[in-house]
């Protein structure tokens, strides 16, 4: 197992220079930089003006200059500085990461909560009415985009019944009710689009496993229909779901870009919004590797999570 | 498969022809029900109903006429509805502040971008949002007048630092400090008495950021005394004194550096970020400056507590911040439609119209060193293809104003500038003239690509319109959509195709912005690479005339010239609307306080009615 995760990290970082390198050259090639966007709104500058504070920024260089001096910079844990707040890039998403980090809780709460035991009770109960209720919730939270049900989460009650979450984020530490109140509709934008995929992974893995051999053989041993459940068929469901779970957890991840912009939370969403808008390379280049690093953690914790769920599953040394 | 699901036993289930029928009528009565019109006009019964342009019954507004090829007209409610607003809603007509002002109070309200640092030295120094944010915590020599009971056509300038000053010569000028300004207490000043020096070293630095232009005529700065600032000019400076009592002058002590300027700004003004609160992208919050030197019959400014300036990323999201009373004003209740959203649920609100700032125009930049545009025959015709009036009515609610390259500050314009002080015959449509114009250019069928940003609602509006009428001239227009700051970089490079439809312009309380700066060939502001000697010979001569009365014709003479080689075509200036909580006095939402930041200074003006919520009035 060891060996496995060592030969998984070796071969993530060749995808993490790849990453590095697409994502460089890529935010270059969009028209416009950090100076022209900040004069987006309102401004008077010159032509001159506009060359002088390039060379003062060090964008006016060769790209394949400016790559290896941020790369020699990023291996040493230097990802640079904003070219816009000149602040360092990894205080500033240090800054929000723990808005998103929480949001992303809230989201996964959500999404396991409503999916796990609805997918449970579509599957057992196939075919009935429950079943199909259950699949059309589904079939909504598919159909919706987040950001849609965002703004219905925010407006809505805001007009039927005056209620809106504190727009000003209060830190957990500092007053937990307010900032639950912050958190739980945002949380359930994203939760419920991605409880809506894992419950139909589970009601399906659910369906599969309990027609294999050993639930049958529960079942003519005369086993409650609940211990069939908890202790021969879930452990197994689980392994599709997890393998979807994961890819659900990067997804809840990147999706708390449009939901916190939604809800104008100050999280690594909304600050890689900024970042694109404001042409702000070095931001935008650490949050991507940021992304991609923690994709891979998560695909690799998902394989390692499948020997726990099934000890039949074996990793090879390669 | 499950041969017993739900719906196999559903279908095989026998129904009563009764049931059936009354479920068909049940579904029916619902669907039209819900497609049905609207007949309740009390929009308090529900704010979130967006009213509908549409509608029965309304009288079309006299001048708008149909543009050939549009099939989906509005039904000319809106317009209707517009000018009543626009005329109910006025500065002008705004209810005045009811009772005496109190101390105490933190005041909220959201705003399209927080400032990424406080340099004034900086190359944003000119740019929104930095010099709204840097009038609270920051005084200037001079300001605009534009307190409540000010003249707000004229914003003449007004001492600030400046307890006076005198203009001995036509190339000297001596201003006079207040006596006993203190900076605030924060290292490195520590609170010590603002002198001469801290002026000539902050004048000095601007003459090496994006506003040395203002500086360009200025010889000599020289702090005679303690309290006397003298400058002397190389040649006569019409625009100086008005320029500078803009909001990009902020007087910075002698003391700070590059980093402190940028994150631990000390200022003289109202306000003052230590204390309070800044985060990046998010908000700034500023509290009250203790030792401010500013009072209002015996009582010290600010009125306030703190402001908070806070970003809301979203528009959905401020439009329920106010709404909720989490934010006591609003820059995003901005079309009429919100207006009536935003009156269904909260009845007392206070909503404000005024023209936007010249800087704010739809205009077409016609880029002179772009060869399709060198030919005045080909610009003129471009202008007597559009009828500006149609635009403002189908695409724009009726919200806005025809747009020219009118700036009224200081210049006895009144707001809107009328349009009989500019050449009208252009602003109509004259398809035929169009048509004769570009035949004798060889251009008869001329197509262009229009450059506008992608999110811009009103552009996207504005450009269907557009199609059609340019179409009816036999100039065939095709959108060209990119994100704001690559149609910024188009804009500021000249690298564009055909032409870019954008609000943006030069700013500044000057007409020498509008004139030399933009329309001279050594202008710093010259985006649109215009080259034309007649034109750099009046925007020149504006400069030096020192009488108001005759500048104003110098400048006029220049504008008619702007209008009759039509470098660009003015299309319209959106009204511009805001609201605020009805408890929240002296507040002066003009076309100066924002996104420019020219009344930015009155914050420090604003006080809580004692009807406030407890939480606002601190």
């Amino acid at each position: 197992m060891q060996r496995y995760i060592v030969w998984r990290l070796l071969w993530a970082l060749p995808t993490l220079l790849l990453v590095s390198m697409g994502i460089f050259s890529m935010v270059r090639v969009i028209p416009g930089d950090a100076i022209t966007a900040q004069f987006t709104s309102q401004g008077n500058i010159s032509e001159a003006d506009i060359a002088k504070a390039r060379e003062e920024l060090g964008i006016d260089r060769p790209i394949v200059t400016q790559y290896f001096e941020w790369l020699g910079g990023a291996l040493q844990g230097d990802f640079g500085n904003s070219l816009v707040s000149r602040t360092s890039t990894t205080e500033r998403i240090l800054d929000s990461l723990p808005v998103s980090l929480e949001l992303a809780l809230f989201g996964i709460f959500f999404s396991i909560v409503l999916s796990i035991p609805s997918g449970i009770l579509a599957g057992i109960n196939s075919g009935s009415f429950l079943d199909y209720a259950l699949r059309i919730v589904a079939l909504l939270g598919l159909a919706i985009p987040g950001f849609w049900l965002g703004i219905l989460l925010l407006v809505l009650p805001s007009i039927w019944f005056g209620y809106l979450p504190p727009l000003q984020h209060v830190p957990f530490t500092e007053d937990p009710v307010r900032n639950i109140q912050q958190f739980i509709l945002p949380g359930f934008a994203i939760g419920f689009v991605s409880a809506a995929v894992l419950m139909r992974i589970m009601r399906s893995s659910i369906l599969e496993v309990i027609r294999q051999d050993h639930v049958r053989t529960a079942r003519a041993k005369g086993l409650a229909q609940t211990t069939i459940i908890i202790r021969h068929t879930l452990k197994l469901a689980f392994i599709p779901v997890a393998t979807v779970l994961g890819g659900q957890i990067a997804n809840v991840i990147t999706g708390t870009v449009i939901v916190e912009t939604v809800f104008g939370m100050a999280g690594t969403g909304r600050l890689l919004v900024q970042a694109i808008n404001q042409r702000d390379y070095p931001l935008i280049q650490a949050m991507v590797m940021l992304v991609a690093v923690v994709v891979l953690l998560v695909n690799l914790m998902v394989d390692i999570s499948y020997a726990w769920l099934d000890p039949r599953i074996r990793y090879g040394g390669k | 498969m499950n041969k017993e699901n739900y719906w196999m036993r559903a279908a095989g289930r026998r129904y009563s022809r009764r049931g059936v029928l009354g479920t068909a009528t049940a579904a029916s009565a619902l669907i039209a029900v819900g497609c049905g019109g609207d007949d309740d006009t009390d929009t308090g019964s529900s704010g979130g109903n967006t009213p509908a342009s549409g509608g029965s019954g309304t009288t079309p507004a006299a001048n708008t006429t149909p543009v050939s090829g549009i099939t989906d007209y509005p039904s000319y409610t809106s317009v209707v509805k517009a000018s009543e607003y626009i005329q109910k809603y006025n500065w002008r007509n705004l209810p005045k502040p009811v009772g005496a002002p109190r101390r105490g109070g933190n005041y909220i309200h959201a705003v399209g971008l927080i400032p990424p640092h406080f340099d004034p030295f900086g190359p944003l120094v000119n740019g929104y949002p930095i010099p709204t944010n840097l009038r609270q915590i920051y005084n200037q020599l001079t300001r605009l007048k534009m307190e409540f009971d000010a003249d707000l056509d004229k914003a003449e300038p007004q001492g600030e630092l400046a307890e006076k000053w005198e203009q001995p010569d036509a190339t000297t000028l001596t201003f006079k400090l207040r006596q006993g300004v203190k900076f605030q207490d924060i290292a490195p000043v520590n609170g010590r008495v603002l002198n001469a020096e801290d002026v000539k070293y902050t004048f000095d630095n601007y003459r090496k950021t994006p506003i040395s232009g203002y500086f360009e005529a200025v010889e000599s700065i020289t702090a005679v005394d303690a309290t006397t600032v003298q400058l002397k000019f190389n040649q006569p400076a019409a625009y100086f004194l008005n320029l500078i009592s803009g909001p990009s002058t902020s007087i910075l002590p002698v003391e700070l550096d590059e980093k402190n300027r940028r994150e631990n700004p000390v200022g003289t003004g109202p306000f003052q970020l230590k204390g309070g609160e800044f985060k990046q992208d998010q908000l700034v919050k500023y509290v009250r400056n203790p030792a401010y030197w500013e009072s209002r019959n015996n009582i010290q400014l600010p009125y306030l507590d703190s402001v908070t300036t806070q970003f809301p990323a979203d528009a959905t999201v401020a439009l329920e911040g106010f709404r909720n009373g989490q934010y006591d004003s609003s820059a995003y209740v901005n079309t009429f439609s919100l207006v009536d959203n935003v009156l269904g649920t909260n009845k007392d609100t206070i909503i404000q119209v005024v023209s936007d700032h010249p800087s704010v125009i739809y205009h077409l930049a016609l880029q002179q060193n772009n060869p399709k545009w060198q030919d005045e025959r080909v610009r003129r015709a471009l202008a007597y293809a559009i009828d500006i009036q149609q635009i403002i009515d189908l695409a724009l609610e009726g919200s806005a104003t025809p747009g020219c390259l009118v700036d009224w500050a200081s210049m006895g314009f009144k707001v809107p500038p009328q349009l009989s002080e500019m050449d009208e015959a252009l602003q109509k449509k004259n398809t035929q003239k169009a048509k004769d114009l570009l035949k004798q250019a060889g251009q008869e069928n001329l197509n262009i690509s229009v450059l506008f940003t992608s999110t811009d609602v009103r552009g996207q509006a504005i450009f269907s319109v557009l199609q059609q009428q340019l179409k009816e001239a036999g100039i065939t227009a095709t959108a060209d959509t990119k994100d704001g700051p690559s149609v910024a970089n188009a804009q500021y490079t000249g690298n564009v195709p055909d032409v870019i439809m954008t609000t943006q312009l030069p700013s500044g309380p000057d007409a020498d912005v509008f004139t030399y700066q933009f329309m001279h060939s050594k202008g710093a502001s010259n985006w649109y690479h215009i080259n034309d000697p007649k034109m750099d010979e009046l925007s020149l001569k504006q400069r030096t005339i020192l009488d108001v009365a005759e500048r104003q014709k110098a400048v006029k003479a220049v504008w008619t010239y702007a209008q009759e080689k039509m470098f660009l075509v003015p299309l319209a200036s959106p009204a511009f609307i805001r609201a605020r909580q009805p408890y929240l006095m002296n507040w002066q939402n003009h076309r100066y306080l924002d996104p420019l930041g020219w009344g930015a200074h009155l914050h420090g003006l604003m006080w809580f009615a004692d009807n406030a919520p407890a939480n606002k009035k601190g």
